[in-house]
């Protein structure tokens, strides 16, 4: 399959009164025509940046992308000039956001902020691109979508709302699709409506898709493969079948031990993974999951691991972690059983406690950094 | 909209009743009566002259029943006549009153017209000089009092370089210093709301969605940003034109102009209860007004307002 | 193994952010941004002028700001031209033959009452029944709004000079030279501002946790209002009344430019202006100085409003 996407090296940074932020910190990885991708971390890992840097939306200042290439269909987005740019947003690539409540211009028609890519895009003059709206209205399950159109966001539920949202997003066809926690406002009954909706069109228009989640559990029937993001970072790829059979990094684990599964016995507790997101103005010098990992040995602190091929998996499965790497005390690690040295996960218990809770607020705050430019 | 606007107008009945009954309590507990202060100039006049004067304007009754007698005669829009000028209140107040409206409205025209841009400029060009240079603008302009400024800007523009008149109305150069005196204020006040709207909305999510779509920036200030950001604006054009309106009276007062705020200031000070009540009233009624027609217009640029309830 | 004192990275930093955070409450990191913001620091040095100026009036002024020396009048400031300046009078005095310096220092007197008593008033009144209001809701709260729905029907301006016109003739009216009645006037047209603040704020606070933890252990209203709820409405409330002082002044200022305010011979700015004004066009400086007077004192206890209101809630910033 050609490629559709290659992000080569990408770093984002923020350049904040404290310090940069290294919000995306060496990020590569391709994409196929057509193929879906889930992105996944905890908030503030770097997964809203690398997206919002694919489409040169991070807000500068504070924000700059300061290496690396991004080439769509054989060009490099950060070699466009902004005019190049505005030509690829919405029409080659579109994005979905987290919040429909807030995405959508309150003060504009439902059928204004749809027509208006497609007149741009697709030159199309107002009455076809008002006839096209209410096509895709209906596409997105919409009911009675030509009395709907002229309404304003507020007469929506947040469901309906992020439906609009897909519509705006699949109306001028684009390849790529970037839907960044697109059912994280929604009540949970919704969100897999518009999960199956998001993914029956992505196969229907043969569009590529970018599935940004904290929860695996949403990526699990949706995408093909899964990155794994933490502290700006890769720390594993895989298929999404082999992801889930066979992780190999603890961060991983950690991740699919707090989800909680129907198919597992009762007593398998949900662990949360204790401790904070690394700070990425002076991120740890080693692994950055180390303070946290609870299989962490020396050499984790001294040196940062590269993402690599891991020994007995798939050959497309790859690791940021020492104890996968060939001999490494991961490798045969069962971690469904094996939850590690419950002494370090008592300390990092207890040092959590002691932080005053306005501390853990601020840390957790001052993590994701794509700060509203002030 | 229609029945919100006659409930609104409906209220504004009780409201007045208030007013006018304060008002006429109040210059009713002055001690004496208002032609002391006639009698007072040259010569005196005699007390029976008083007494027939107080009771050919119905003062020597009780407060309560003159406040009757006028609230009966306000009804059918007879005001009563001026103590001091012989002449019925409505006159008065209809030969000062166009005088009144051109300063208003020439002053909320050039608030407007230069608040507007200063503040949208600035929001663009945050902490540029454009943006200092404004922000100072406002702070000045909303912090020092209309006639301080006025005095300084007749002694500069008036007294110094004799370049404009500042006594009366007659022509208009006259009208330059009192109408940019006036707007000054409300144009301090519109720059900084401006300003500040327009920085809340341009960080709003649905902006960035507006450039995701590949949207061409100015499409995106103006049909995205300023559209939003000029709601809360609008919302603030109600308390700056009531500032303008109570803030003629100053600029009326120093700069000679034959307006109603004149004849307010006049009126009080000489204690002359018709026409205080007539003119206090005519204010009541244009802030009431002008707060009205600012929340109808809040409606028409804010779809989230509905006026069924 | 290792702990997370020798973990290296996030913890160090957080740390440092813990060590900087725990010395700091709302009122201490309030207090760490008024004093970086230059502005507000100026304003207040400013402000401590004006009110060193004032106590210390007697002491300042170098003459009688009341005494009248016909022969010395409308002396120039010491910078005109040499022929009219006497060096007795070293800004110049008025018509009247005051001195203008003496007259300007004693002034800051009666604006200094002006700004604080009102607000004080303003500040006890508004905010105990916006309290009362907001908490208990019923018929102080019906009559609240009622009230204040009335007197925002008055333009605020107007109804001060209708007080102070009428009732400055009257007993009442001639206590401490109008200053009673400038007092009581500027309260009773400002008060229902700070409750409608006060009650807002409480109707908030009243759904939050720590309310209905306190009413939950059994605290009494009156506690809760003290205890819980006044302190969480301070800063809003310190912030409106910094920006009361410099407008009570405001009021007091244009009252007396318009010959409705303080009575003569008690020098204020406003009074100044407004017995200056006969001479304006011929000699300025008796109206100029004491406008000038006025802008700068404005200006600072705006700047200081300003810098409060950034400090005490820094999402207000614009």
């Amino acid at each position: 399959m050609p490629e559709l996407l290659a992000v080569r090296d990408l770093h984002t940074q923020f350049f904040t009164r404290d310090g940069v932020v290294r919000a995306v910190d060496g990020v590569s990885f391709e994409l196929a025509a057509g193929e879906t991708l889930g992105l996944v971390g905890e908030s503030g890992c770097g997964k809203t940046v690398t997206a919002l840097s694919l489409m040169r939306l991070i807000p500068m200042p504070p924000g700059r992308i300061v290496k690396g290439a991004i080439m769509f269909d054989g060009q490099d987005v950060l070699k466009m000039d902004d005019d190049e740019v505005r030509g690829i947003r919405g029409n080659n690539i579109a994005m979905i956001f987290q919040d429909p409540m807030t995405s959508l211009n309150p003060v504009l028609t439902i059928s204004r902020q749809i027509s208006e890519a497609l007149e741009l895009h697709l030159k199309m003059d107002r009455s076809e691109a008002r006839k096209r709206t209410i096509e895709l209205l209906e596409l997105v399950g919409i009911p009675s979508a030509k009395k709907r159109v002229d309404d304003y966001p507020h007469q929506f539920s947040g469901g309906m709302r992020q439906r609009v949202m897909i519509a705006m997003a699949l109306s001028c066809n684009p390849k790529l699709i970037l839907a960044d926690e697109p059912t994280t406002a929604l009540d949970v009954t919704i969100q897999a409506q518009i999960l199956e909706l998001l993914k029956g069109l992505a196969k229907e228009f043969r569009t590529a898709f970018i599935l940004i989640t904290h929860d695996l559990g949403v990526v699990a029937g949706m995408t093909q493969r899964i990155h794994v993001m933490y502290g700006g970072k890769i720390v594993e790829k895989a298929d999404t079948g082999e992801l889930f059979a066979n992780p190999k990094m603890p961060y991983t684990w950690g991740l699919l031990r707090s989800i909680p599964r129907l198919d597992e016995h009762r007593k398998s507790k949900l662990l949360p993974i204790e401790g904070l997101p690394p700070d990425l103005i002076a991120p740890p010098p080693g692994c950055r999951f180390e303070p946290r990992c609870q299989y962490r040995r020396d050499i984790c602190r001294e040196q940062e691991p590269e993402l690599k091929h891991i020994p007995n998996a798939k050959a497309d499965h790859e690791a940021r972690c020492w104890g996968t790497q060939e001999g490494g005390w991961l490798v045969a690690t069962d971690w469904r059983r094996e939850i590690g040295d419950t002494r370090v996960l008592e300390e990092i218990k207890q040092e959590v406690a002691q932080l005053p809770a306005e501390a853990v607020r601020a840390a957790e705050a001052e993590t994701p950094p794509p700060p509203p430019t002030p | 909209m229609l029945k919100y606007t006659i409930r609104r107008l409906l209220l504004l009945i009780p409201t007045l009743f208030f007013v006018a009954l304060i008002v006429f309590s109040l210059a009713h507990a002055a001690p004496g009566s208002p032609f002391d202060a006639k009698s007072n100039e040259n010569k005196p006049l005699p007390q029976a002259t008083i007494e027939r004067l107080n009771h050919l304007y119905g003062i020597d009754k009780p407060v309560w029943e003159q406040f009757a007698l006028y609230l009966s005669n306000a009804i059918r829009f007879d005001f009563g006549s001026s103590f001091v000028r012989d002449r019925p209140v409505i006159e008065i107040i209809g030969q000062g009153f166009p005088y009144s409206a051109q300063l208003g409205v020439q002053a909320l025209l050039v608030a407007l017209m230069f608040s507007l841009p200063l503040g949208v400029i600035s929001a663009l060009r945050q902490n540029s000089i454009v943006d200092y240079a404004s922000l100072l603008f406002a702070t000045v302009g909303t912090t020092i009092p209309s006639f301080v400024i006025g005095i300084f800007a007749i002694y500069i523009f008036g007294v110094t370089l004799h370049l404009l008149p500042f006594v009366g109305w007659s022509t208009p150069s006259h009208w330059i210093l009192p109408t940019a005196i006036l707007s000054l204020g409300a144009m301090a006040f519109l720059t900084r709301i401006t300003r500040a709207s327009m920085l809340e909305a341009i960080r709003q999510d649905y902006v960035r969605t507006a450039r995701s779509k590949g949207l061409g920036e100015q499409v995106v200030i103006v049909a995205h940003v300023m559209k939003n950001a000029m709601i809360p604006v609008v919302t603030i054009v109600g308390p700056a034109t009531a500032g303008l309106i109570t803030g003629s009276i100053i600029i009326e007062g120093l700069f000679s102009i034959p307006g109603i705020g004149r004849l307010f200031l006049t009126s009080i000070i000489q204690r002359d209860y018709p026409l205080i009540m007539g003119t206090y009233m005519l204010y009541a009624v244009l802030i009431a007004v002008a707060n009205l027609v600012v929340d109808l217009t809040y409606g028409i640029v804010d779809p989230r307002i509905r006026f069924d309830r | 193994m290792a702990t997370i004192t020798t973990s290296p990275g996030q913890t160090r930093a957080l740390e440092l952010n813990i060590l900087a955070r725990k010395q700091r409450s709302l009122w201490r990191d309030a207090w760490f941004r008024l004093r970086r913001n230059k502005a507000a620091m100026v304003g207040l040095g400013v402000v401590a002028v004006f009110v060193v100026i004032a106590i210390l009036a007697p002491f300042l002024a170098p003459r009688d700001p009341i005494q009248q020396t016909t022969a010395n009048a409308l002396a120039d400031p010491f910078w005109g031209s040499p022929q009219y300046t006497n060096p007795e009078y070293p800004l110049g005095s008025d018509q009247l033959g005051r001195d203008i310096l003496s007259r300007l220092i004693w002034s800051t007197r009666v604006s200094l009452w002006v700004g604080f008593i009102p607000v004080s008033l303003i500040f006890l009144i508004g905010v105990s029944v916006g309290m009362l209001a907001g908490y208990n809701g019923g018929w102080v709260d019906n009559l609240l709004m009622r009230i204040t729905d009335v007197i925002y029907a008055f333009p605020d301006l107007l109804f001060l000079f209708i007080i102070m016109a009428m009732l400055r003739n009257t007993a009442a009216g001639n206590l401490g030279g109008g200053l009673v009645l400038m007092f009581v006037a500027i309260a009773l047209v400002n008060w229902v501002g700070m409750a409608r603040l006060v009650r807002g704020q409480v109707l908030s606070l009243k759904e939050r946790e720590f309310i209905e933890a306190a009413r939950a252990i059994g605290a009494k209203p009156r506690r809760i209002m003290v205890r819980h709820l006044f302190p969480n409405v301070l800063a809003p409330v310190i912030v409106s009344v910094a920006f009361g002082i410099p407008s009570a002044m405001l009021a007091e200022a244009t009252l007396s430019f318009f010959g409705i305010g303080i009575k003569p011979p008690t020098p204020t700015w406003g009074v100044m202006i407004n017995e200056g004004f006969v001479v304006f066009s011929t000699t300025p400086w008796p109206v100029l100085l004491p406008a000038l007077c006025i802008s700068i004192v404005m200006l600072a206890f705006t700047f200081v409003g300003d810098g409060l209101r950034d400090a005490l809630d820094p999402r207000m910033k614009t």
